[in-house]
């Protein structure tokens, strides 16, 4: 709980009490709200970072901006779309990659771009076409949908999703007039108005007096019976129609122990539970009771901000009884504090100082507040992560996503510890423009999958042993090998470019430097491929399989053997060595990402789609790199030595 | 002589070591992207297992490579002539020595594996037992005599002995103890009996109107049903019978001898293991509200001389006993409604050199360890030096 006060208060200092002007909320509820615990995707979250993944999926970035251009968080949004949700529908939040899939629904475009936000409001008109499209396109396999169906299915997924939303609260605002001489009055003790919460409350009175009326009925024409029961029948066909509309989010948890019952309920969970179990459930219709009073008092941001705090205070306590609330205020805080955002942007200000400092040598206060820059973003890198271990408590490999944060902090470290030793500054500039690549594709791959980055494993990688042994090393083996690849190309460049009239000893340091990098990586990859093959033994049975994921590991060791045995063979030599780290950029490339892209093997849980463009075109670069630049470099190498009548530097 | 060391002289070269890895790198990046079309199992004997093929660049154009079987083997040979003999015996190269170690010992265990391990699958329902496991590919024909009214024998040939019976040729199979020969040919590893229809003509037999057709393998091999014409030749000069015999068959092929009914079966190749299996329970559990896999786990009984013993097999945690290793592998029916009974499919594998992998992990580990430190150290003394005169200049 302690736990609970500080981050709380720390988040309360980052966004503090007040209320924006054209806001509904107080910060305060605000903060509150991304601290309600909820069940998603398999696992305890924040409602923050729920409403930030669904957001980013439906808008494609993690705020709105409102019409005023006032910066909409994601909280904001998500309480607006469940309190508020015909203002929330007026919202420009549905990204359309491309119009044309407008085009196939009827809507029409007016002034909006080929990529353009629309609001609920604008696309409704062209809803029903939309699923149609969308149901037919579903019918064909993911990998072979062209663009527009694959956008088509998205955009109705998200409607799906955001309907989802707006609709989860209605229930809250149900009334159902009791009229006096109705049976009803009775089971509502003369209530004229009864509410959800009421009729959950009197369920098992409802239900028997609906099946007693019922039994009359069937021998008795009655009319004034008729009525009567059909009263019943509109009660609850009203229950079970607003009750089946609130799945969008698990709000509530169990009043068992975590061991016995693990999934949290829905308030169409507590419906079918109440009615079709008869449970006792006291404290949850206290709280959807609360959650009405939150409904009818949503214009009066004091009295709403005062409930909903009881409201948190009374739903934190369950989860907090079965355990699941310690880290909740740990990820929101995570989240809020945008460490990889904030090393991005450090990353840049560092390179924009080290570039400076190579065109101005002698100018000391340029080269030492890039290092300095470079360290804080680091810092702040190795930081995100860690909070993310702790989140998951798991080791800071288990998804795609992560693998780029994680090869991204040790190509970073590898690089400074290299500047540390020798202090050339080529390792240093090699940092910064790491970082920000690694740290660019990684927000790039959160956009695109629109997910929650911390999933649930499956059952084959849920072994934090293995995690933290194969799949870590594999990375730091796949990070050096970036790495020598990122030194070699700086090699490149300063030999096009004549850095210091292409002073040999400046060139031979930097192919020694691309040399340990890729025995540092061999090191790695070596040790990461035969984990990996124990693990597979103790899984599958079998330590090799010539899988693809597998045989992408290999590849790469195969090639870093190659350029050992090469080099010391005498069959490359420095503008070799520099040329074979760059296309072993390549093989890690194919093995990191590519493999994933053949769609076959056991490791489906790696499978990703769309990076085949970013891949073919980071293919095509780095061949053409080899080709032109490396075959010029060679090139001017023999005319250097029929020049002059020797050998070039080894 | 003079060519014998210059022979010796290849063998051992850097120069060797790079044209191999090169060719193995070549076969590995072809057989992961025949992988696509053909699958993992057919890719892995054309590529990996043999000892030379032909690939097919664009499915067009036909190029010859050394195959995976090949290319290991002289790898192991440059590895013994030069990461052995040839190498400079020097204090800097103990870690490379040891590395060498480490992967000599990796293509030993990878050959082991290939030549002397078994595997294949156990699937029990719940509170069913078993002492065998099948095997994912091979099959074996099974001839069951009926010696009394609940008493049989069996007569296996191995599959082995007619699988390359392809085409033209057959194969017959004789013993003292059978009233018959057995003539095999025709084997298709993945096929279907199909009735002749009067309108289209099969280049095999048609027998009792049915002819086998042969079927494209399946990417996952473990799916081929195989096929195969069955002959049976009495010694006594009586009738020959045949007859089409397939893996799926839900009656086996029988013929009348001496007033007996002999049955023939073609089934999965199967072994015996040292103890009984008991499936108690199998439990999946999901991750909660999604339809992601959390667990996946068999109670079993194991039951070995009398001896009941009861265990858990779960992902990343099989059972290892007497050699023989039982995994997790699948569970079904998919579609089963709670409550219905389930069944836990177990990969059984006995391999010799099951834990070789990690001792040379280890081996490795401390060898490449030992050499790159030893170079870091060395690094890291010349850059200061540089450093330190750099200053005082």
């Amino acid at each position: 709980m302690i736990h609970f006060l500080i981050i709380s208060s720390i988040l309360s200092t980052l966004t503090g009490y007040t209320k924006t002007n054209d806001s509904h909320w107080y910060n305060d509820t605000l903060n509150n709200a991304a601290l309600i615990a909820i069940q998603d995707s398999g696992r305890i979250k924040p409602l923050d970072t729920f409403a930030r993944f669904r957001l980013l999926r439906i808008n494609g970035r993690r705020v709105h901006y409102t019409e005023n251009r006032r910066k909409m968080s994601a909280i904001e949004w998500l309480l607006d779309c469940l309190f508020f949700p015909e203002k929330a529908k007026s919202y420009r939040v549905f990204l359309v990659q491309n119009d044309a899939v407008l085009d196939a629904i009827g809507i029409s475009r007016l002034d909006k771009k080929k990529r353009d936000r629309y609001s609920y409001i604008e696309l409704e008109s062209g809803k029903r076409k939309l699923f149609e499209l969308a149901s037919e396109f579903s019918k064909i396999e993911e990998k072979e949908r062209n663009i527009i169906q694959a956008q088509t299915v998205h955009l109705a997924e998200n409607i799906s999703l955001f309907e989802l939303l707006i609709h989860y609260l209605k229930f809250a605002g149900f009334r159902y007039n009791v009229l006096p001489e109705s049976t009803l009055s009775q089971v509502f003790s003369d209530k004229n108005i009864v509410c959800f919460s009421d009729v959950l409350h009197q369920s098992n009175l409802v239900v028997e007096q609906f099946n007693k009326l019922r039994e009359k009925s069937t021998s008795n024409n009655d009319p004034v019976l008729t009525q009567k029961l059909e009263e019943y029948r509109t009660l609850l066909n009203d229950i079970d129609i607003l009750g089946s509309q609130a799945v969008a989010i698990r709000l509530f948890p169990p009043d068992k122990p975590r061991d016995l019952e693990k999934e949290w309920l829905t308030p169409s969970d507590l419906v079918a539970l109440k009615f079709f179990h008869s449970n006792k459930l006291d404290t949850y219709i206290n709280l959807i009771s609360t959650i009405e009073k939150l409904v009818a008092h949503k214009n009066e941001p004091d009295k709403f901000n005062d409930l909903f705090t009881g409201f948190l205070n009374e739903l934190s306590k369950l989860s907090i009884a079965r355990g699941e609330y310690k880290k909740i205020p740990l990820e929101v805080f995570f989240y809020k504090s945008q460490s990889f955002y904030y090393s991005l942007i450090i990353f840049v200000f560092s390179f924009i100082f080290i570039a400076l400092s190579w065109l101005k040598p002698n100018v000391p206060f340029l080269s030492k507040p890039g290092l300095v820059l470079v360290s804080v973003a680091t810092i702040l890198l190795t930081f995100g992560i860690t909070l993310r271990c702790v989140i998951r408590a798991r080791p800071p490999v288990s998804t795609l996503y992560e693998s780029i944060l994680f090869i991204t902090v040790v190509a970073v470290l590898v690089s400074l510890f290299i500047e540390f030793v020798n202090r050339q500054k080529a390792a240093l500039a090699t940092a910064p423009v790491l970082g920000m690549i690694g740290l660019f594709l990684a927000n790039k791959f959160e956009v695109k999958q629109g997910e929650d980055t911390m999933t649930s494993l499956v059952a084959v990688l849920d072994s934090n042993f293995w995690l933290s042994t194969h799949v870590t090393t594999i990375t730091i083996g796949y990070a050096a090998g970036l790495l020598a690849g990122a030194i070699a190309h700086v090699y490149l460049i300063l030999r096009l470019v004549k850095y210091k009239n292409n002073d040999p000893t400046a060139f031979r340091n930097l192919t020694r430097m691309v040399y340990g990098v890729i025995c540092f990586g061999l090191f790695f990859s070596v040790i990461g491929t035969i984990l990996g093959g124990i693990w597979a033994n103790d899984s599958w049975g079998r330590f090799w399989g010539w899988d693809p994921k597998e045989n992408g590991a290999l590849l790469i060791v195969l090639w870093e053997l190659t350029i050992l045995h090469g080099r010391m063979g005498g069959y490359i030599r420095e503008l070799g060595i520099n040329l074979a780290a760059i296309f072993g950029g390549c093989i890690i490339a194919f093995s990191w990402w590519g493999v994933n892209l053949l769609g076959v093997g056991l490791h489906s849980y790696g499978w990703t789609s769309g990076v085949f463009t970013a891949l073919s075109a980071f293919y095509i670069t780095e061949f053409l790199i080899i080709l032109f630049i490396g075959g010029w470099l060679k090139l001017t190498e023999v005319f250097v030595i029929q020049k002059k009548g020797h050998t070039p530097a080894a | 002589m003079k060519v014998l060391i210059t022979f010796y002289k290849f063998l051992s070269s850097f120069g060797f070591a790079c044209i191999i890895l090169i060719l193995l790198m070549i076969l590995t990046f072809l057989g992961t992207f025949e992988q696509v079309d053909y699958g993992i199992y057919e890719v892995q004997q054309k590529y990996f297992n043999s000892i030379f093929l032909v690939h097919y660049l664009f499915n067009k154009f036909p190029i010859p490579l050394p195959g995976g079987g090949l290319l290991l083997s002289l790898l192991f040979i440059n590895l013994i002539l030069g990461g052995f003999v040839r190498i400079k015996k020097h204090q800097s190269k103990v870690g490379i020595l040891i590395t060498h170690f480490g992967i000599a010992l990796i293509i030993v265990s990878s050959y082991i594996t290939y030549a002397f391990s078994i595997d294949g699958y156990l699937t029990l329902y719940e509170n069913q037992q078993s002492d065998k496991f099948l095997s994912y590919y091979e099959w074996e024909v099974m001839i069951v005599e009926p010696t009394s009214k609940s008493q049989y024998r069996e007569f296996i040939i191995p599959g082995k002995h007619f699988k390359h019976l392809q085409g033209s040729r057959n194969q017959r199979f004789q013993s003292s103890s059978l009233p018959f020969d057995i003539e095999l040919k025709l084997f298709m590893p993945n096929a279907q009996p199909l009735p002749k229809g009067p309108v289209f003509n099969v280049s095999v037999p048609v027998i009792d109107g049915y002819f086998l057709n042969q079927l494209r393998s399946q990417k996952e091999a473990e799916q081929n049903v195989a096929g195969i014409y069955i002959s049976v030749i009495p010694k006594d000069d009586d009738e020959i019978k045949e007859g089409i015999l397939w893996g799926m068959e839900r009656f086996p092929y029988t013929v009348e001898l001496d007033g007996k009914i002999w049955s023939f079966h073609l089934r999965p190749r199967s072994w015996q293991l040292p103890f009984t299996v008991k499936l108690d329970k199998f439990t999946r559990e999901l991750h909660p509200g999604t339809a992601i896999a959390k667990v996946f786990m068999s109670d079993i009984t194991k039951i070995e001389d009398g001896v009941s013993q009861e265990q858990k097999i779960t992902m990343n945690e099989p059972l290892r006993h007497k050699g023989y290793t039982l995994f997790q592998a699948s569970w079904g029916p998919g579609n089963a409604k709670p409550g219905d009974p389930l069944f836990s499919t177990f990969a059984v594998v006995r391999n010799p050199a099951d834990k070789y992998p990690v001792y040379a992990c280890i081996i490795i580990s401390v060898g490449l360890l030992v050499h790159f430190l030893q170079k870091l150290v060395k690094y890291i003394r010349t850059e200061n030096l540089k450093i330190t005169n750099n200053l005082h200049k």
